[in-house]
């Protein structure tokens, strides 16, 4: 249901501009329940259209899968798993949405037959399942959504993965979603220019994110390693 | 990490920026995220996005002063109309129901019928007329607006519907596609969308003109994308009056032949 609403609301007794989400986040790792209910107002609305864009409008798969979503990232906190100075608590939320549909598709082409060889499941325990495995493996999802957060350092922190403005463009393009294609059309490129651009942006990333990992071939692309991030 | 995986981060990384920007726009603050500390520097697509962004929200300014315009002009028709001849009701089901002439892209379905209620014997009858007293504050109704092959309005079927005294978020989308219209005003829309609207009766739709100008007004709202329910839910919330509740259901063409047969 949609109800028309008089505009955004602060919490209550907290007048003037809203705290950072950072700041909430820092607040709700303190046991502050107010805190994580302003995080779950503020973000769950984007995380809800991400769903229904996936699930082609499916409300009750929406609604079921974004309360477990928040049910699991609140355990997390409670429980000292997510670490907030590895990942955003957006992004963080975000993987454990993510890796919940990608789980949903995976048991729904088992049900529907889609793959061969693997038993087919009834019932209430479809859904159950497919979400208890975001739930038990917060340590891979933390890991994945610092994975995505170091990405998004080397789209937005030019100094950082020493992107050039093209190769910083294309990689921002893709990001977006736009095709090769339609990214040479726009910047009057030949597709093969654009496709070495890619490449070579690639590289840097590689390497930036290889710092990271440990890998012993890996160069610093920048001097900046994103460590001044304000989300942690 | 090979390509493929790579494409994967980006695009992951991508809509976490939009989920961040969506998050910032619930708070009145600067954003928290990445974007606030990376150098001050923004990418050309966070440039173009603030750009499409300032475009909507013109865009959306300039439809809600038209629509405003057209809607204090409408009223003052109506008042001119209503205080130069008053509409005689010739039954008890036209009578609360503003008349207004019936176009011929419209296919009416009756609304209910208020109740009218007598004043008790030996009360003081003003000079004022009779006021139609409706049974309950709250009533329902479903607005099917047909759209053709270019997305525009076909045409709009308008019906009371009672959910069994339960309020819209109840109501499952299947109970939506399940009201009947009885003959559709379009044999092969090619999109189709069923809104439920409760609330006041004085706010809700009751007649042609009205179910057509609150379609034209949902369909020509600013939107980010066409296909599902989702997409028409910002439109639908700002085209109803406050206090009116929406749930939409969007029915492609195939599944809406089969739901019309029932």
């Amino acid at each position: 249901m949609y109800r028309v609403s008089s505009g955004p609301k602060d919490l209550p007794g907290q007048p003037g501009p809203s705290p950072t989400l950072a700041e909430l986040t820092r607040r709700a790792c303190a046991g502050d329940h107010a805190a994580f209910q302003d995080i779950h107002r503020r973000v769950g609305p984007g995380l809800n259209r991400m769903l229904m864009a996936r699930s082609g409008g499916r409300e009750e798969l929406v609604e079921e899968i974004a309360q477990r979503v928040w049910t699991a990232v609140w355990k997390a906190i409670a429980e000292k798993t997510y670490d907030p100075s590895r990942s955003a608590i957006t992004t963080f939320a975000y993987a454990i949405a993510h890796n919940a549909w990608i789980t949903h598709l995976r048991r729904f082409a088992r049900d529907k037959g889609y793959v061969q060889g693997l038993p087919s499941t009834q019932g209430s325990e479809v859904l159950d399942e497919h979400v208890h495995p975001a739930i038990d493996s917060i340590p891979q999802i933390l890991a994945e959504a610092e994975l995505i957060d170091r990405v998004r350092i080397c789209l937005h922190d030019q100094a950082a993965a020493g992107l050039s403005d093209l190769e910083r463009e294309i990689v921002s393009a893709i990001a977006a979603g736009e095709g090769d294609r339609a990214l040479a059309r726009r910047l009057g490129l030949s597709s093969s220019t654009i496709n070495v651009r890619k490449h070579a942006a690639y590289a840097k990333i590689r390497a930036f994110l290889g710092v990271f990992n440990g890998e012993p071939n890996a160069q610093p692309p920048g001097a900046n390693t994103g460590s001044d991030r304000s989300t942690p | 990490m090979n390509d493929r995986r790579l494409n994967e981060l980006l695009r992951m990384a991508g809509e976490v920026d939009d989920l961040e920007r969506s998050a910032d726009g619930m708070s009145s603050s600067r954003r928290p995220g990445l974007n606030a500390t990376a150098n001050g520097a923004k990418s050309p697509a966070l440039i173009r996005t603030d750009r499409l962004i300032r475009r909507q929200m013109f865009g959306a300014l300039s439809m809600a002063a038209a629509l405003a315009i057209a809607g204090v002009g409408f009223w003052l028709n109506s008042q001119s109309n209503r205080s130069s001849a008053p509409p005689v009701a010739t039954s008890d089901s036209e009578r609360g129901v503003s008349e207004v002439p019936a176009r011929d892209y419209v296919k009416h379905v009756p609304l209910s019928t208020p109740t009218l209620v007598d004043a008790p014997t030996g009360t003081v009858v003003r000079s004022t007329p009779p006021v139609p007293v409706v049974g309950s504050l709250d009533e329902s109704v479903v607005l099917a607006i047909y759209r053709n092959d270019a997305g525009d309005l076909h045409c709009v079927q308008l019906a009371p519907h009672t959910w069994s005294n339960r309020c819209l978020p109840d109501v499952q989308p299947v109970e939506l596609r399940s009201v009947s219209f009885g003959t559709p005003c379009a044999t092969q829309p090619r999109h189709t969308l069923l809104i439920a609207l409760a609330g006041p009766r004085r706010s809700l739709p009751t007649s042609e003109a009205s179910a057509v100008s609150l379609a034209k007004c949902i369909l020509s709202m600013p939107r980010v994308c066409d296909g599902d329910a989702a997409c028409f839910s910002g439109p639908a919330s700002q085209c109803v009056p406050a206090g009116v509740s929406v749930k939409i259901e969007s029915v492609a063409d195939r599944s809406w032949n089969a739901d019309l047969q029932r």
